[in-house]
């Protein structure tokens, strides 16, 4: 209860100390360059990268779900989920979840221990903005990242406003959101804070089908109680100055129901995670240095009173980080870095206190060719990190308009992963004798679009074929029957590709959105390692081969309905493709409908989730529920400011 | 434009139109009678899956897998821990389930549930109307056979596995679980009280008795095959009177990295198999020391030991992820005499 408190003061001395400083700085009233602060370096340097960008207004519909719900309707990302509240990990073509980087403001989140970020406690109203990259990029963004990154983003708007926005839902299983955020900007200040509280039993019914009888059953010990908090300062110290200070407090209590074959869930976890950020940027026109620094502290603790179990785990990684772009002339332009990092974990099973430290560098320059319809990236990252040697890690990037509506995208990367902490030191098993994984994939993409006025008036369809060999693709195996130990096993193969086809109709008042996805994936292991082995050339476990999705949406200035129907393809859950799941399609509904007076603006909105009532397996035996519904309620409070004021 | 639009329609149609390959069923033979051959029990997949039991016909060495779900259309549980065949009933440890499920042997039939456990691991059968039942959570339960129920649970709290009935008494081994015990219970079947605590080396694993009444005991002592740490102990196979609860044979292994586990015992109870360092050993009862050799060179979960063909039977997990295999030997010689694939990891045997 104690942690509480403190938390409240310091969300109190938070909230109330920008509104102060705003008051303060009220009269100043310049028009200011305006300065891209982006932390991540998806804008200017991912080219021929695939990236997938969800704008605050893609995220508005989307507000009271987790980033898990929303990638799982929105994106080709196949994310495993546990059930509603429970774990969710993200994967990307073919990928583990491990090999996924999670970023927030540019520094990576994932904690060092598993390097798995769980996508089920990252609530969307927290971002401004959700990127998805696709593919190996280990050249941009590091270790790692084999199957792509996530990045959640917060932007500051240097423009006097002053926002408060307040959300309550309510919905099945006894589901209560409340959320609350208060923004409040000017020229030289930019606040923002958001308050976050879910509650859900999660108690839902569904046919247990490991009985002879099929009963319907209700899902017990599945509770989630979830708080959080999220500060963010940019403060405009000089014309070209920037500091930021962010702070992200999340801490949840979730119970781990049981699955149909194991009998009644009794274990429960709790996660605490403090996310602190300070970052100061100086720029001019042709220059742009951050210099950042993080802290991150991780902690989890599991219960099992049937089993005794009850252990702790705290991890905390400090970063510090200097990147400079330099925007040589209007055609070419480089990026550089240096990141430090030192990852601290106590942890039981390690037997002490073990500390990790990492050293990057990177260097990306980007030419842009025959009034920039071609433009080149080269990249080179090479890092140290303590206990491994990982492999330098190149790119070339392209983007291509070869016609006014057609644009190619491509690149090859070489990428690695190092072992997490827990495959070097977990006792008993941990492996310090393991290479990194190391391997090499291409990219593909045509994109046709057009954005133009008319009926049709934004259409695009493109199509990506991807390609990753990796070698030394770590996994946990049983060196004995006492005990797992993990070996650099597999070399993995995954190749496919995705398509999407969207479009935007516009009739007076009207507009008609639709957007249709899939993707294909074939994600196998190259090579043996026992003479009774048979999962040479078998598609990983829980690995979709087709998946996707289509969305259709109608707006109405002041209404909108959308309709999304998803598709997950047959998993296998044997290593030697044995046993299967079956496939299963999903159709979840909302409907919204917006009434302004004045400066208000009241938002409601009702979803109705897996309306077609299928029951279904996302994970062998785990129980998902059936049809369930959310109603949510906004409250905004806009107050833009009008320059001409004083 | 018009090129555009039809590509567009092409591309949306070609999205949804992808169909899945064809997979090859392989369906099995057709359902055998389980009058007699071997049963092996399959602890599935770790996290959420589920167990099955394997069915070997030595006349016609056809396997059938996954019998139980075949028989009672409904999954076993998740990791179905050991069989035990009592009075022509099977008896099925399911471990994370928290439940022991009984069928007909003849025709695995289910024939109940035993509900009422946290984590069940071993059957032993008494009488036709009382069996017990280790359960790794801290106790043996005492069951009622005839109506399914647990009607005991003798407290114990020290992580109970294998258990044996010897000279009237129960005989639990407490191996510890995820940390370590050196102590076997001597539980009294008329009161099913503990009647003695006995202390023996570290990690007792496997128990059999002899042809003259003694009780063997493998220890696996501290520690984990290939996974050396200054705190290991090394294995000991002991000798157990089982009367006065005295050690008379402790037969030490000549190093803190030999954790032998996994004893079997021939039909004339007068050899000992068991696994340390990723292989397979014989040993003669009446030796004063253990064979430096090994009988099998081959890495394997478990051994069972066939009573009616005097075979040797071993368990090969794979990756734990995919379908095991059960091999054969001649357990006179370790030449191998077949292999065929079972369920996913196999671990116990019972024969019949």
């Amino acid at each position: 209860m104690k942690k509480y408190y403190s938390v409240c003061i310091s969300a109190l001395v938070f909230t109330v100390l920008p509104v102060f400083i705003y008051a303060q700085s009220k009269d100043s009233v310049h028009t200011l360059n305006t300065v891209n602060i982006s932390g991540n370096r998806i804008d200017n340097f991912a080219i021929g990268i695939k990236v997938t960008k969800f704008d605050s207004a893609c995220l508005s519909d989307s507000k009271s779900e987790t980033v898990a719900g929303f990638l799982t309707e929105q994106s080709y990302a196949y994310v495993k989920s546990y059930g509603n509240g429970s774990l969710a990990n993200i994967s990307v073509r073919g990928s583990g979840s491990n090999q996924v980087g999670v970023f927030w403001n540019g520094f990576l989140i994932s904690p060092p221990n598993i390097s798995i970020t769980d996508a089920s406690l990252l609530p969307v109203f927290f971002f401004d903005d959700v990127e998805l990259q696709y593919g190996g990029a280990s050249s941009l963004f590091g270790n790692g990242i084999i199957g792509g990154s996530l990045h959640l983003v917060n932007n500051p708007h240097f423009e006097k406003s002053f926002n408060v926005g307040i959300n309550y839902g309510i919905g099945s299983f006894r589901q209560q959101d409340y959320h609350a955020k208060v923004t409040t900007g000017s020229e030289k200040i930019y606040s923002s804070t958001a308050i976050l509280c879910h509650q859900a039993q999660n108690d839902f019914s569904y046919i247990d089908i490991s009985d002879f009888n099929k009963p319907k059953l209700t899902q017990i010990n599945a509770a989630l109680d979830q708080h959080g908090f999220m500060q963010e300062i940019f403060l405009k110290i000089k014309k070209n100055q920037v500091l930021n200070a962010n702070f992200w407090y999340n801490n949840s209590y979730r119970e781990i129901p049981g699955t149909m074959t194991t009998g009644k869930g009794r274990a429960y976890q709790e996660d605490e995670s403090s996310r602190n950020t300070l970052s100061w940027q100086i720029s001019d026109p042709k220059n742009l240095l951050q210099i950042k620094s993080a802290y991150f502290k991780d902690h989890l603790h599991f219960v099992d009173t049937a089993y005794s179990v009850n252990s702790k785990l705290t991890t905390q990684v400090i970063m510090g980080e200097a990147e400079w772009k330099k925007f040589i002339n209007r055609s070419l332009r480089m990026n550089a870095g240096i990141n430090t990092t030192l990852n601290i974990a106590d942890i039981q099973a390690y037997q002490g206190v073990k500390t990790q430290k990492e050293i990057r560098v990177f260097l990306s320059v980007v030419k842009d060719l025959f009034k920039n319809r071609l433009s080149i990236n080269g990249g080179v990252r090479q890092e140290f990190i303590e206990g491994y040697k990982v492999p330098f890690a190149p790119m070339l990037g392209v983007e291509y308009r070869i016609l006014k509506f057609l644009q190619l995208k491509s690149n090859i990367s070489g990428n690695f992963r190092a072992p997490s902490m827990n495959d070097r030191y977990w006792r008993p098993g941990g492996n310090e004798n393991l290479k990194p994984e190391t391997g090499v994939s291409e990219d593909f993409g045509l994109i046709f679009n057009t954005d133009k006025k008319g009926i049709i008036n934004k259409s695009e369809i493109s199509f990506t074929y991807f390609n990753s060999r990796m070698n030394n693709r770590i996994v946990w195996y049983p060196e004995s029957p006492s005990y797992w130990t993990p070996r650099n096993l597999y070399q993995v193969l995954s190749r496919g590709f995705e398509s999407n086809a969207s479009f935007k109709l516009s009739l007076k008042k009207w507009t008609f959105s639709f957007n249709g996805n899939y993707s294909y994936t074939l994600s196998t292991n190259e090579k043996t390692y026992a003479s009774s082995d048979e999962t040479i050339g078998k598609q990983l476990i829980y690995v979709p081969v087709h998946n996707g999705f289509a969305q259709i949406k109608i707006d109405r200035k002041t209404f909108f309905i959308s309709y999304n129907q998803s598709y997950t393809g047959y998993r296998f859950t044997n290593s030697d493709n044995s046993k299967e799941l079956p496939e299963y399609t999903l159709g979840n509904a909302k409907a919204g409908f917006k009434y302004g007076i004045s400066q208000c603006m009241i938002n409601l909105q009702f979803s109705v989730n897996n309306i077609w009532d299928i029951s279904y397996q996302a994970i062998e035996y785990r129980p998902m529920p059936g049809r369930y519904y959310l109603i949510t309620f906004t409250l905004n409070f806009n107050e833009p400011f009008i320059n001409s004021k004083n | 434009m018009k090129i555009r639009k039809y590509l567009l329609i092409a591309m949306i149609v070609l999205s949804f139109a992808a169909c899945r390959k064809d997979k090859n069923n392989n369906s099995d033979q057709q359902v055998l009678p389980y009058e007699t051959g071997v049963f092996i029990s399959c602890e599935g997949p770790f996290q959420s899956g589920t167990g099955t039991i394997s069915f070997f016909n030595r006349s016609t060495s056809a396997v059938d897998n996954d019998i139980f779900e075949k028989v009672n259309d409904r999954p076993l549980g998740n990791i179905v821990q050991s069989i035990a065949i009592y009075n022509d009933k099977g008896y099925i440890p399911v471990n994370n389930a928290g439940k022991v499920e009984v069928v007909s042997m003849a025709d695995f039939i289910s024939t109940g549930t035993i509900n009422g456990f946290t984590s069940p691991r071993y059957f032993v059968g008494f009488n036709s109307s009382k069996g017990y039942v280790s359960d790794m959570s801290g106790f043996v339960a005492v069951v009622d056979l005839g109506s399914n129920t647990i009607t005991k649970k003798i407290m114990n709290g020290r992580s109970p596995e294998n258990m044996v009935i010897a000279n009237n008494k129960l005989f639990v081994l407490n191996f510890g679980g995820w940390g370590t015990d050196s102590t076997i219970t001597v539980i009294n079947t008329n009161a099913d009280t503990i009647e003695k605590t006995i202390f023996v080396t570290y990690k007792p694993n496997s128990i059999r008795t002899d042809a003259n009444g003694k009780l063997w005991i493998m220890c696996g002592g501290k520690g984990f095959t290939g996974y050396p740490q200054s705190d290991d102990t090394e294995g000991h196979l002991l000798c157990l009177n089982a009367t006065t609860y005295t050690v008379e044979k402790d037969i030490p292994f000549p190093t803190t990295g030999d954790h032998p586990e996994h004893m079997v015992f021939n039909s004339n109870k007068t050899k000992a198999f068991y696994i340390n360092n990723n292989m397979v050993y014989q040993f003669d009862l009446g030796s004063a020391s253990l064979n430096t050799t090994s009988f099998v060179s081959k890495s394997f979960y478990s051994l069972g030991f066939d009573p009616v063909s005097g075979n040797l039977y071993a368990a090969d997990p794979v990756d734990y992820s995919q379908s095991g295999w059960v091999f054969r030997y001649n357990a006179d010689n370790g030449t191998k005499i077949d292999s065929f694939k079972v369920g996913v990891i196999p671990g116990n045997f019972d024969f019949k």
